[in-house]
């Protein structure tokens, strides 16, 4: 036989089980322009006027592969546009990009790479609109994504998106 | 005896109107699932079928119609690529793997695929599956083929048979490749997807079968014996191939590595994201979607029409019924009632019979549309939002009911009792 007693501690344990995730959880708002470094900041501003959009030549991409350490491991949440990249077999979105912006002028290059995030859901959810923006919120992580370079990158373990 | 067991006792009285009009109710709750439940199923199958690839790179083309011809077999390439632009594709830093496909041929209806082995062994579908060999091996001989599931199961093949490709995707072949048959050395497992509906053959055989093409038909006397072609078989390459499916080392290098190929000097190229090429698919089916979404409501609402025509109606003919009723100690309000709970259960069997007639449907179109179209269509459950759909039509059925309810109401107090016949 089961006590009733013993339900009546179980909201009191999961209450002190979650306690130190609580106190955790201030959920810091980021902006893209966060997560660069400042003297990249100013390297990419001077890159980007450069850009000549009449020129034949391709634009060379401005690459930032310098991540800020202190983001690492954070709760965060910042805005985007979702870029889907992995399904599970039904259709649901389990991985995807964030990006600052959406559907890039052709003639402009894409985000540096420290202006892009990698969100991975644990759970799949219904496909979302990727002419929507929305606001991603989870653990942000840097990894380190090649060997030769000194890159970087940021991820997160999406616990909400939500439409922005 | 109470109110519920009353309706039905009177439904079954007037059993032929009420049939009919459950079967009104139920074909149009049918088509409304049917519509829904297609939709979902042939977008499920489309995200089946990419898995893993990064970019899908063709000659200049709609991204859309990149995606459809290169992995649906959906329509045709307007252009092919270089063999020179694929070796350099090929490797670059931040590609990992390169599937190349070169189209144009075809086996009764099924579309051949020349490709290298890097398609079965890093091609993946559904959620991150590789693909399987049912039975048999990869190509090992020059003139091997590889066969899906579906080919073979249709067309009833076995591994050893010596199979004839045909030049163009035509489903009657006139100009065949009759001079270089093709044995069957493997067979792959059901997939799901468009891979069973197609043919494999190494890239060297598809360049091997096409000498002699050059100008467009086969010229004769110009083309290579088989065993002239095996013993070249290393130096045989395509000139072009129609499409080539990408992996990564470094995910995040895809949107650097679309543009450069969108920029490419030396030969217009297209890469896309499959994820983003089907959003914008559809964007343009779902105008269609709409559309029948809209049809499907109507006919509902008819549907829910009819049955208030029926219930009132059959109103004055049941003055005799109701007068008995309230002689008998029924208050008006039951009178009303017996009303509503009639048509809740007319209702409810509509709904209950039109969800069965669209799985029943589904199922059977299910091989049709397979064999015809190369979808695949599961046999799913109606999801949590379309039952709540059903519920709220369950309610608008009720609603409706309270116009006899009503009129039934006002009429038991005054002519009830006085009915002459």
């Amino acid at each position: 036989m089961i006590d009733l007693k013993d339900f009546k501690l179980i909201p009191l344990l999961l209450a002190l089980a979650f306690l130190p995730l609580a106190a955790q959880a201030e959920v810091r708002e980021l902006e893209w322009l966060d997560l660069m470094p400042e003297e990249e900041f100013q390297a990419w501003l001077d890159d980007v006027e450069q850009i000549d959009h009449s020129s034949f030549f391709m634009a060379e991409p401005f690459q930032s592969f310098r991540t800020m350490p202190e983001l690492d491991g954070i709760q965060a949440r910042i805005p985007g546009f979702v870029v889907p990249i992995e399904t599970d077999g039904r259709g649901n979105l389990k991985e995807f990009f964030l990006v600052p912006f959406f559907g890039a002028c052709i003639h402009v290059p894409p985000p540096p790479a420290n202006q892009i995030i990698y969100g991975r859901l644990a759970e799949p959810i219904p496909m979302v609109n990727i002419w929507d923006a929305f606001w991603m919120e989870g653990t942000l992580n840097i990894e380190e994504i090649t060997n030769d370079t000194a890159a970087s990158a940021y991820t997160m373990d999406v616990t909400r998106l939500e439409l922005y | 005896m109470n109110l519920l067991g009353l309706a039905w006792r009177s439904l079954l009285n007037r059993r032929f109107a009420v049939i009919l009009t459950v079967c009104t109710i139920a074909l149009s709750i049918g088509l409304l699932v049917l519509v829904e439940q297609l939709r979902s199923e042939v977008r499920t199958g489309f995200y089946r079928s990419v898995s893993g690839v990064d970019l899908i790179v063709g000659a200049r083309t709609s991204p859309v119609q990149l995606l459809l011809y290169s992995v649906f077999g959906i329509g045709d390439a307007t252009n092919d690529i270089s063999w020179e632009t694929f070796e350099q594709l090929k490797v670059l830093p931040q590609v990992d793997w390169a599937i190349p496909m070169a189209l144009g041929d075809s086996f009764r209806g099924f579309r051949v695929m020349g490709t290298s082995r890097d398609f079965f062994e890093h091609y993946r579908f559904g959620n991150r599956e590789s693909l399987a060999l049912a039975r048999g091996e990869i190509f090992d001989d020059l003139f091997d083929v590889v066969i899906g599931a579906q080919v073979a199961r249709q067309l009833g093949y076995e591994l050893g048979d010596r199979i004839v490709l045909a030049h163009g995707t035509g489903r009657v072949a006139l100009q065949a490749h009759d001079d270089h048959p093709f044995t069957i050395s493997g067979i792959l497992a059901p997939t799901g997807t468009p891979v069973d509906q197609q043919l494999y053959i190494s890239l060297a055989a598809h360049r091997a079968i096409h000498i002699g093409w050059e100008t467009g038909v086969q010229r004769p006397g110009s083309t290579i014996d088989p065993d002239a072609a095996r013993d070249r078989a290393d130096e045989l390459r395509p000139n072009a191939i129609t499409a080539l499916l990408l992996g990564l080392n470094t995910r995040a290098a895809v949107f650097d590595l679309q543009r450069v190929i969108n920029r490419y000097r030396p030969e217009a190229l297209t890469a896309i994201m499959p994820g983003i090429t089907l959003q914008q698919l559809w964007r343009i089916t779902g105008l269609a979607e709409q559309v029948l979404r809209v049809v499907a409501a109507l006919v509902v609402l008819a549907g829910l029409l009819g049955m208030l025509t029926v219930l009132l109606t059959t109103l004055s003919e049941r003055r005799r019924e109701m007068a008995i009723l309230r002689a008998n100690g029924a208050r008006p309000w039951q009178i009303s009632s017996l009303l509503v709970f009639e048509a809740g259960l007319i209702a409810a069997g509509g709904i209950v019979l039109g969800v069965v007639l669209a799985l029943v449907v589904q199922s059977a179109a299910a091989p049709w549309l397979l064999a015809n179209y190369g979808l695949h269509v599961g046999l799913s459950w109606p999801e949590p939002w379309q039952l709540g759909v059903l519920g709220i039509i369950f309610l608008a059925a009720l609603l409706i009911a309270l116009v006899p309810a009503f009129m039934a109401y006002r009429r038991t107090l005054s002519d009830g009792m006085q009915v002459k016949t």
